[in-house]
């Protein structure tokens, strides 16, 4: 509670926190409130501008645009959050481990997670989807094990921090067993920063979910996804401009959102970084 | 310094192994028996076993690594599936494409964000420092893919200006590079006013006003020096950004690269061409990486004078 | 004082910051002057507006600061400018600092450019006020490296900031800041963050440079033992007000405002009543956001009475050429 009175100072913050939970539940009510079938082909309406009947235009196959957007948050939204939790418990088990471990295990742990740094997290992504399969099992896959780096780094810095304090050598002293001692002395020290890194990362897993999407090796169609209604919509852009305007701006307010409530909640969880800005 | 240049070099190795490691596994990883991979689905029986034997498939597993890994070593990565060219003749001209890409791009980001980073810093908190950092935040939320998009149908089709796509003349390059540039100039726009800033609070910045230089001492000679530092590492991850975006804007412009061939070659299952691009993006990762510490450590007096 | 024509006056000077949490009058009403070839001590506990004074003569504040009162009259050779009406980033005060005034600072440390060799870091200081090419800059610099005391110093001029010691850093800021020959040098706690040996070899230092470049110095510290070697005369402050003003003798033999008695108790050789315990001041200083009325040293006053409560004392002669801030000097109204 006290989270929320301390965000609400930032104007920005909770206006795009506004958004985004808007965003959210279309995600989560798009099958009740699309205006048409998302998947019904009309040739009669092939490219139709926009109009009442279509408010962002029909595409190729005369399918309502408007409706498609709707849909493709909701896979969005399922893909990016998926992503993300499986992310934050990969990169945390394994950090917290190296960390806690030490040793040979830490090391083989750090260079390896080094090295995975060092590429871009689309790159990283493309090369999981070639083993996983453009499906959406696969991207989630793809994209997750792609953010894990970031996560197991945080996690592995904090390990070794708490693991040094006082009262938990002294749980260690006392016998208490590993599990416990992860559980109940070094996670929740962990949880702040992984919260805010994980807010940090949503709009990196949106914008390469629909970049996978946009190279078609992200979900395939007929499911609709921002990305890939764009490459399809790559195609028409002289005889139909207005398809790129739906996914666009759905994409871009969505990742604007997601940067700004980050942010926020990045500030009202470490004041100190305020000054700095 | 020089233990450190040793140093570095010596990680190449194990970091090379280690991918075409990876790239072996790939094989085996796939869903599907690999000899019908590489055949092509309809391939007739006799070449699917050829295919078996060339690769060692009904051998042993360290067999088929070690032979592998020396065909790596040798140069040879396959064949295409496809074209059934050498996957090496295929890839090298896309790199030199996919580089010319990236470069200019990445020239194009770090002279903008430099100059509105600075700027920026330089007006903090003031409205011109507002207005850049409201664009730069635009620019970041705004993939590749939208704004090159927006970028061909104003210039191109309405306009009529620019070429869609294809790289025969320089005016092909105009929109790619500035599309994937701006990009990462918003990115680095950002990072670059954050290291001024924080250069620019530093207690040797007070000294060089009261030596009485002027703003345009302190900040382009005294703060950017000294933020010049942390700034070199994100132009370094920047570099590795620009070749991540490259894959999609060589998509969007059907710009001959290496990350459209790779792009396609997963589209169209020719796992060799697949192989050969992985490992030469990450052999450039690795090499960029290390040349971005190379110069950090030559730029930092404290790092390069000990 | 000294005679003739002063240096430099600061007169009602009020330096005031606007931040997210209110105003901090970081200096509230500040009157001193100061004398060619004179040394100025001003001393105060952290947080008194010391360092923002100093800033401020040096045309140094930057927002959320703002100068919201009073001058500040630099007399150079043919004109008196008000360093308080120039634009801080304009060339007027640009060719002032650093050639009139320069500063050197508490953190040698952080003071310097750790990217650029010292030698370079004076050589600029003494390109920028003209008059020399580099080659004959590059000599000057070495020249003064020799000056304040720094061994091989054509060696040093090659060196970079980390390469050095603190005490070497500070000689360098030293030698940097007399680089251009300036009429005053505003020295901000330049020992605070270096050991007892060095502190008093760069005092000793600084006593000899002013001999020989005829300089006037603004001693800034919270260490009235310093204050005893170096000064001349020497202002009190307390919570962004003068309370004391007085030559050095007079400060330490017959310190008029509690405030000052209360410094001199707490420092070990100098327990001039003899106590035989150290004795600290209570309380503590208060903020800067406060709006309190009164004298701002009464909560912490054992003498305060019911009108250090009600009005704040004017800085006022008690004895001759020894000003005091309090009623306990100055007839009640």
């Amino acid at each position: 509670m006290d989270f929320l009175r301390r965000y609400r100072r930032d104007k920005v913050g909770a206006y795009f926190g506004a958004i985004l939970l808007l965003l959210y539940g279309v995600a989560l009510t798009a099958q009740w409130i699309t205006p048409a079938d998302p998947m019904a082909i009309n040739l009669n309406e092939v490219f139709a501008p926009p109009s009442w009947r279509h408010w962002l235009g029909a595409d190729q196959f005369g399918r309502d645009i408007l409706s498609r957007v709707i849909l493709a948050t909701q896979v969005t939204v399922k893909i990016t959050s998926a992503a993300c939790i499986f992310a934050v418990l990969t990169g945390v088990t394994i950090g917290m481990f190296a960390g806690y471990r030490g040793g040979w295990v830490e090391s083989a742990a750090m260079r390896a997670t080094d090295m995975l740094l060092i590429f871009p997290i689309i790159m990283l992504a493309i090369v999981v989807v070639v083993v996983a399969g453009p499906t959406e099992t696969g991207v989630i896959i793809a994209l997750g094990l792609a953010q894990a780096p970031q996560f197991i780094r945080i996690a592995r810095g904090v390990t070794l921090s708490v693991k040094e304090e006082l009262y938990v050598e002294a749980a260690i002293a006392a016998g208490a067993g590993r599990a416990h001692i992860l559980a109940h002395h070094i996670w929740p020290n962990i949880s702040t920063p992984i919260i805010v890194q994980a807010t940090l990362t949503l709009p990196v897993l949106v914008l390469n979910a629909s970049a996978l999407s946009y190279l078609g090796l992200g979900v395939q169609p007929p499911t609709p996804e921002w990305g890939q209604m764009l490459n399809e919509a790559k195609d028409h852009l002289i005889t139909a401009p207005h398809l790129i305007v739906g996914p666009a701006a759905a994409l871009v307010v969505f990742v604007l959102s997601a940067n700004l409530v980050g942010d926020a909640v990045q500030e009202t969880l470490n004041p100190k970084l305020k000054k700095q800005k | 310094m020089t233990k450190l240049i040793v140093a570095r070099l010596l990680f190449m190795g194990p970091a090379a192994l280690l991918i075409v490691t990876f790239l072996f596994a790939l094989f085996h990883l796939i869903p599907g028996d690999p000899a019908v991979m590489l055949a092509g689905d309809n391939a007739p029986r006799a070449v699917v076993d050829s295919i078996r034997q060339a690769y060692g498939f009904d051998q042993p597993l360290h067999v088929q690594y070690w032979r592998y890994v020396t065909k790596v070593l040798q140069g040879d990565l396959g064949i295409s599936n496809y074209t059934r060219d050498p996957v090496i003749d295929s890839v090298f001209p896309r790199i030199v494409n996919t580089a010319q890409l990236a470069i200019l791009s990445m020239l194009f980001a770090m002279t903008v964000s430099l100059l509105l980073g600075c700027i920026s810093a330089m007006y903090w908190n003031r409205p011109l420092d507002k207005i850049v950092t409201v664009v730069s935040l635009l620019g970041i939320c705004t993939p590749v893919f939208v704004s090159g998009l927006l970028a061909i149908y104003f210039f191109s089709i309405y306009l009529g200006w620019l070429p869609i796509s294809g790289m025969s003349s320089w005016r092909h390059f105009i929109l790619p590079v500035i599309t994937l540039g701006a990009l990462q100039a918003a990115m680095l726009t950002r990072m670059v006013r954050s290291c001024m800033v924080d250069a620019l609070g530093k207690d040797y910045i007070t000294t060089a006003r009261a030596k009485g230089a002027s703003e345009f001492l302190v900040v382009f000679k005294h703060a950017l020096r000294n933020a010049l530092l942390p700034i070199i590492t994100l132009f370094g991850l920047g570099l590795g950004h620009t070749l991540g975006g490259s894959v999609v804007t060589e998509t969007i412009f059907n710009w001959p690269g290496l990350g459209r061939l790779m792009v396609n070659s997963i589209l169209t299952r020719d796992l060799p061409i697949t192989q050969g691009a992985i490992f030469f993006f990450s052999m450039i990762f690795i090499l960029v990486n290390l040349v971005v510490d190379l110069i950090y450590a030559w730029v930092d007096p404290r790092i390069r004078y000990d | 004082m000294g005679d003739g024509a002063p240096l430099i006056e600061v007169k009602g000077l009020k330096v005031h910051f606007h931040t997210e949490d209110g105003v901090a009058r970081a200096v509230d009403g500040v009157d001193f002057t100061i004398a060619p070839e004179r040394t100025l001590g001003v001393v105060g506990e952290s947080g008194c507006g010391k360092s923002v004074t100093a800033r401020a003569v040096m045309g140094l504040i930057e927002p959320p600061g703002r100068i919201e009162q009073g001058e500040i009259l630099l007399h150079l050779r043919d004109k008196v400018v008000d360093i308080c009406r120039l634009d801080p980033r304009g060339r007027e005060i640009r060719d002032i600092r650093g050639s009139e005034i320069a500063m050197i600072f508490q953190e040698p440390m952080t003071s310097l450019n750790p990217v650029f060799r010292i030698g370079d870091q004076i050589v600029e200081a003494i390109l920028l006020h003209g008059g020399m090419g580099r080659s004959q800059a590059h000599e000057r610099a070495i020249e003064l490296l020799d000056a304040v005391g720094i061994p091989m110093p054509r060696q040093r001029f090659e060196s970079f900031p980390h390469q050095l010691s603190g005490g070497m850093r500070q000689r360098a800021m030293i030698a940097m800041a007399m680089s251009c020959n300036p009429r005053l040098l505003i020295a901000d706690e330049p020992t605070t963050a270096l050991d007892v040996t060095i502190q008093a070899q760069v005092i000793d230092l600084m006593n000899a440079l002013r001999r020989d470049f005829n300089t006037a110095i603004m001693f800034i510290t919270h260490d009235l033992g310093v204050i005893a070697g170096m000064a001349d005369d020497v202002v009190v402050m307390y919570s962004g007000k003068i309370v004391e003003s007085a030559p050095v003798r007079e400060i330490f033999h017959n310190p008029k405002h509690p405030y000052t008695q209360g410094l001199m108790n707490s420092i070990p050789s100098l327990a001039v009543w003899g106590a035989r315990r150290l004795k600290a001041i209570d309380g503590v200083v208060p903020s800067p956001f406060a709006h309190q009325q009164g004298c701002r040293f009464a909560p912490r006053c054992s003498h305060a009475m019911e009108v250090c409560r009600a009005r704040s004392p004017e800085l006022l002669e008690a004895a001759p050429g020894h000003s005091a801030a309090c009623f306990l000097h100055q007839a009640a109204p």
